[in-house]
């Protein structure tokens, strides 16, 4: 496991083609009329010789665990490492595309999306097989940093119901993960960090293709210290920026903002980690009396002292299913709301809901038939020296950030939601409703709004502790 | 007072030649053999019709107070305003050139310091000039950043004595002081930021010219925000950089990381204050239920609130002076030490102090025929809407800043020392040794080492005291 590191980096553009639609539902789901900034994908590889892992941070909204999987597979299989070595982080931008079996579509969307997945695939593999090409001496170290640019976002409107808004004064996990991987000259080869927050600067009103925050975060980093950016989302699940969700049909400027704040922030911190000196003892100039020095002497050794990678996929339980009876009349339901919104020319987002809901409910009658459905939760660690990112393919809330952390024992412990896959948010026990989560109900926020992930029911309310202790397991194999 | 605000910046580089003597004593004193990074000297005008100050940021150690008096005449009347409307801030990098009278030694060195002299006057009002004709309408905003890239630098060593070194958990002033400058648009046209430390990253063993930290720092800023950026010293008369006194020849790295460090915490502040737009309350978007947005609206109303200077002059009082006799003898002593060294060819910071402290003690002996010196503290206050600038000519303490702040009734207080010339620093009084600072006594920091400056003796203890009352005064004045 000892030895030298090597880190080589690359990026590919996945611009979608015009008229593909965005991922969303009531919001963010009309066709993409513009690219208002470029969607990229980056790939880092870092081996030591005997092992390869590849950490890729890629411009998407979601993508199924089904899909991220094939993905890693061809990753790997590009580079010589196994799929459970690549790591694919979705920055969870709202200004990007769907990808096939989002939803309902119609056959010249399908068309779109088919085409637009596989040339992702293309350009993972492409991006993936430059990095390892690149491969050189490299070392690396982290830092943390601290930023309020997210707000808790699950607010209780004056009627006691939840609102899709804000708590400004509610904790929320403001740390700031840094990565800094350098050349033997302490050169910036690439630059990761992690936040939590929802990237919906660019709001529903733009219909564009954006990276939000992040890009302009990366823009920061990349013009400042040079080397290549990559944001990997953390545990966002239930932050927003706090700034709100964008409004205005052009928000470049509140985006540019906000992502100057974060990266501001990673610049103090990643400009402060030297991978390739460290002070030595203080030492007077000459003759000169009194005034001490503090001369900077090269780090010498081992650039790698243990690289590795694990993954579990551990099912997840809903909570019990309705009946068939009480499935069948839902899904009747929503099929017949379907067609009366059709017939009054309903809002497209009304429409877009109903479609989505109808479809949801095929969905649980078929799960109901199935007896005890579950859901593939992808846990993933990869340790480079004292350095850990642990992953989970869910809108993982901060708090489980912060429960895995804590529990960690590796200091530079990094939580990433939105990892490997996107299947449902993960709230904790204590997130859902008091008198438990309802199939009939019509929540606000889209943590208890399962539908629109199309799973059946809620997941079971143990499932996000379940998520930490397998976890942190994960990542005291690694340790 | 005009509704309306208007703002003009422009820039010079100032650069001396080459083998020009740096401004140093026992460090810095070295001929100059490269420019690592262009000196400037930055000029901002605000006007609201009726007044208009001058803000000069620059990349100066020390100017000499009758040249700073004929700047700050001939910018005056360059564009118009009362003298007590010009500020002129030195950013104290070390890496600069002396101006005449720093140290007579060489004659050629007086010939080319003349020359530089009567150029940097030049190129100043030249800036003002052109600030005054860029002249566009502007918003102001401030805010307030955190950094701890300083150290307090006064150590005790093993010994008991000080040393000039750190000590990382001693108190410091850590907050950034930011004011955004804009056009009506929102783009920045200026951003101004303080911090309190010696610009010394770059140090002694690099002979070369440079902006230090402040300059990477800008650089940060203009290269992600746009408009012109300007450090101003604030009161790091005995703060240090964290990182110590660069030791190395090449200094760069070191002077980036900072400067970013830095920088990335102005670019956080700065992307945060917005002066053309704010959030208006909360609404939904269409007749989706239960999430809200907050859309930007513009800022209406007046630019220019206040727009006022003042300015004044206290004589300070210094401790008790030697008899003529004593003076006389330290006067022999030191010259007999010069002509030693200078024979047995002592090492250049040895021979530097020699002749700094003949020429000081030959100023003694005038001050002890004066029978009664003082020395000129300039104070000088300035509103802009609610920020206030103050400012003093001498190298002030972070504890001078707090008090003054503390004091203010303006929230956005922004103090600097450094300003319109620099006479010594200003230790409180319980910085002075214990039993009084002594005549005959060779101390470790320079801010017991009067005789630097060609002060006589110390400041009467009392005077940081009388520094913070009358400049608190002068600003509630301009309320």
């Amino acid at each position: 496991m000892f030895g030298t590191l090597y880190a080589g980096v690359s990026r590919r553009l996945i611009n979608p083609p015009l008229g593909i639609n965005k991922a969303g539902l009531r919001l963010f789901a009309d066709p993409i009329q513009a690219i208002e900034s470029d969607l990229t994908a980056t790939v880092l590889v870092l081996s030591n010789g005997d092992s390869k892992v590849a950490i890729i941070a890629c411009d998407l909204i979601v993508i199924p665990t089904q899909t991220a999987r094939e993905a890693r597979r061809r990753v790997g299989e590009a580079i010589g490492t196994p799929a459970s070595h690549v790591m694919l982080n979705f920055s969870h931008n709202h200004s990007s595309p769907a990808l096939p079996g989002w939803t309902v579509d119609p056959p010249d969307q399908q068309r779109l999306k088919a085409k637009y997945q596989e040339k992702l695939f293309n350009w993972l593999v492409e991006a993936a097989q430059e990095a390892d090409r690149h491969l050189q001496p490299a070392r690396i170290g982290a830092g943390w940093g601290e930023s309020y640019i997210g707000v808790y976002r699950r607010e209780t409107g004056p009627d006691g119901r939840d609102v899709l808004g804000e708590v400004p004064d509610h904790p929320i996990d403001p740390a700031v993960g840094v990565i800094r991987v350098d050349d033997l000259e302490g050169n910036p080869i690439a630059l990761l960090f992690s936040y939590g927050s929802h990237p919906v600067t660019v709001g529903p009103l733009s219909m564009v293709a954006s990276t939000d925050f992040p890009g302009p975060a990366r823009e920061v980093v990349e013009n400042s210290l040079g080397g290549t950016a990559m944001f990997l989302q953390a545990c966002g699940g239930n932050i927003n920026p706090r700034v709100g969700i964008g409004y205005e049909v052009d928000c470049r400027e509140t985006k540019k903002r906000v992502g100057s704040i974060l990266g501001g922030e990673v610049l103090k911190v990643a400009a402060n980690i030297r991978t390739h000196v460290q002070p030595g003892a203080r030492t007077s100039l000459g003759n000169i009396p009194n005034i001490l020095f503090t001369p900077w002497e090269p780090v010498e050794g081992d650039t790698c002292t243990l690289l590795g990678a694990a993954e579990e996929v551990v099912p997840l339980a809903f909570i019990p299913l309705p009946s068939m009876q009480e499935a069948t009349t839902i899904r009747d339901h929503w099929y017949q709301l379907l067609e009366e919104r059709k017939t009054r020319g309903a809002q497209a987002w009304e429409m877009r809901v109903a479609q989505h809901f109808a479809s949801w409910g095929d969905q649980l009658v078929e799960a109901v038939q199935e007896v005890r459905p579950t859901l593939d939760l992808v846990l993933q660690v990869i340790r480079i020296n004292d350095i850990v990112l642990a992953s989970l393919n869910m809108e993982a809330f901060f708090e489980t950030g912060l429960a895995v952390k804590s529990r960690s024992p590796v200091k530079h412990t990094q939580v990433l939601g939105y990892t490997n896959g996107v299947m449902g948010y993960l709230p904790r026990a204590e997130d859902y409703p008091r008198d438990g989560w309802k199939v009939n109900e019509l929540y606000a926020v889209p943590d208890l709004y399962v539908q629109s992930y199309r799973l059946p029911v809620a997941l079971h309310p143990d499932s996000e502790q379940v998520a930490v202790d397998r976890l942190t397991m994960l990542i005291e194999q690694l340790s | 007072m005009s509704p309306d605000l208007y703002a003009g910046v422009s820039r010079r580089v100032i650069n001396p030649p080459i083998g020009y003597e740096k401004v140093g004593l026992r460090l810095f004193g070295e001929a100059v053999q490269a420019i690592e990074s262009d000196l400037t000297v930055t000029a901002l005008v605000l006007s609201n019709d009726t007044d208009r100050v001058v803000i000069f940021a620059c990349d100066l150690c020390l100017i000499p107070n009758p040249v700073i008096a004929e700047v700050r005449r001939q910018v005056a009347e360059a564009v118009g305003t009362p003298i007590s409307h010009v500020m002129l801030n030195m950013s104290h990098t070390h890496s600069a050139p002396a101006f005449p009278g720093w140290m007579e030694v060489d004659p050629a060195q007086v010939a080319l310091k003349q020359c530089y002299q009567e150029n940097f006057i030049r190129w100043t009002v030249e800036a003002a000039d052109e600030a005054n004709q860029n002249l566009q309408p502007a918003r102001i905003g401030a805010g307030w950043g955190q950094s701890d890239i300083g150290v307090y630098r006064r150590e005790t060593g093993a010994d008991g004595l000080d040393v000039l070194g750190e000590v990382p958990d001693h108190p410091i002033d850590t907050s950034v002081g930011v004011v955004r400058v804009d056009d009506l648009g929102g783009n920045a046209i200026a951003v101004m930021f303080s911090y309190g430390c010696h610009p010394v990253v770059v140090g002694p063993n690099s002979y070369v010219i440079s902006s230090d930290f402040p300059g990477a720092a800008r650089a940060v800023i203009e290269q992600i925000l746009g408009g012109t950026a300007m450090f101003m010293q604030g009161c790091g008369g005995n703060i240090n950089p964290r990182v110590g006194i660069g030791y190395e020849v090449d200094c760069r790295d070191n002077k980036n990381r900072v400067g970013a460090m830095l920088g990335g915490e102005v670019l956080k502040v700065a992307a945060g204050i917005r002066t053309n737009a704010r959030q208006r309350e909360r609404k939904p978007l269409w007749n989706i239920p239960n999430i809200l947005f907050k859309p930007w609206i513009p800022v209406e109303g007046e630019t220019c609130t206040y727009l006022g200077a003042v300015g004044e002059t206290v004589r300070l009082e210094f401790s008790e002076l030697p008899t003529l006799e004593q003076a006389q003898t330290i006067h022999q002593q030191w010259q007999e030490t010069l002509a030693e060294r200078q024979a047995k060819r002592a090492q250049a910071w040895e021979i530097r102090v020699a002749a700094k402290y003949t020429e000081w003690s030959r100023k003694l002996i005038e001050a002890v025929q004066d029978g009664h010196p003082t020395a000129d503290l300039v104070l000088q206050a300035m509103r802009v809407n609610d920020i206030v600038f103050t400012s003093l000519n001498v190298e002030a303490f972070f504890e001078t800043g707090l008090s003054v702040r503390a004091r203010s009734p303006f929230e956005h207080t922004l103090v600097f020392g450094f300003t319109n010339g620099s006479i010594s620093y200003l230790p409180r009084a319980e910085d002075y040794p214990e039993g009084g600072w002594k005549l005959t006594e060779r101390y470790a920091l320079p801010d017991r080492m009067p005789q630097a400056y060609g002060l006589p003796v110390a400041l009467r203890p009392d005077s940081e005291q009388v520094a913070v009352e009358h400049l608190s005064a002068m600003i509630e004045g301009l309320l």
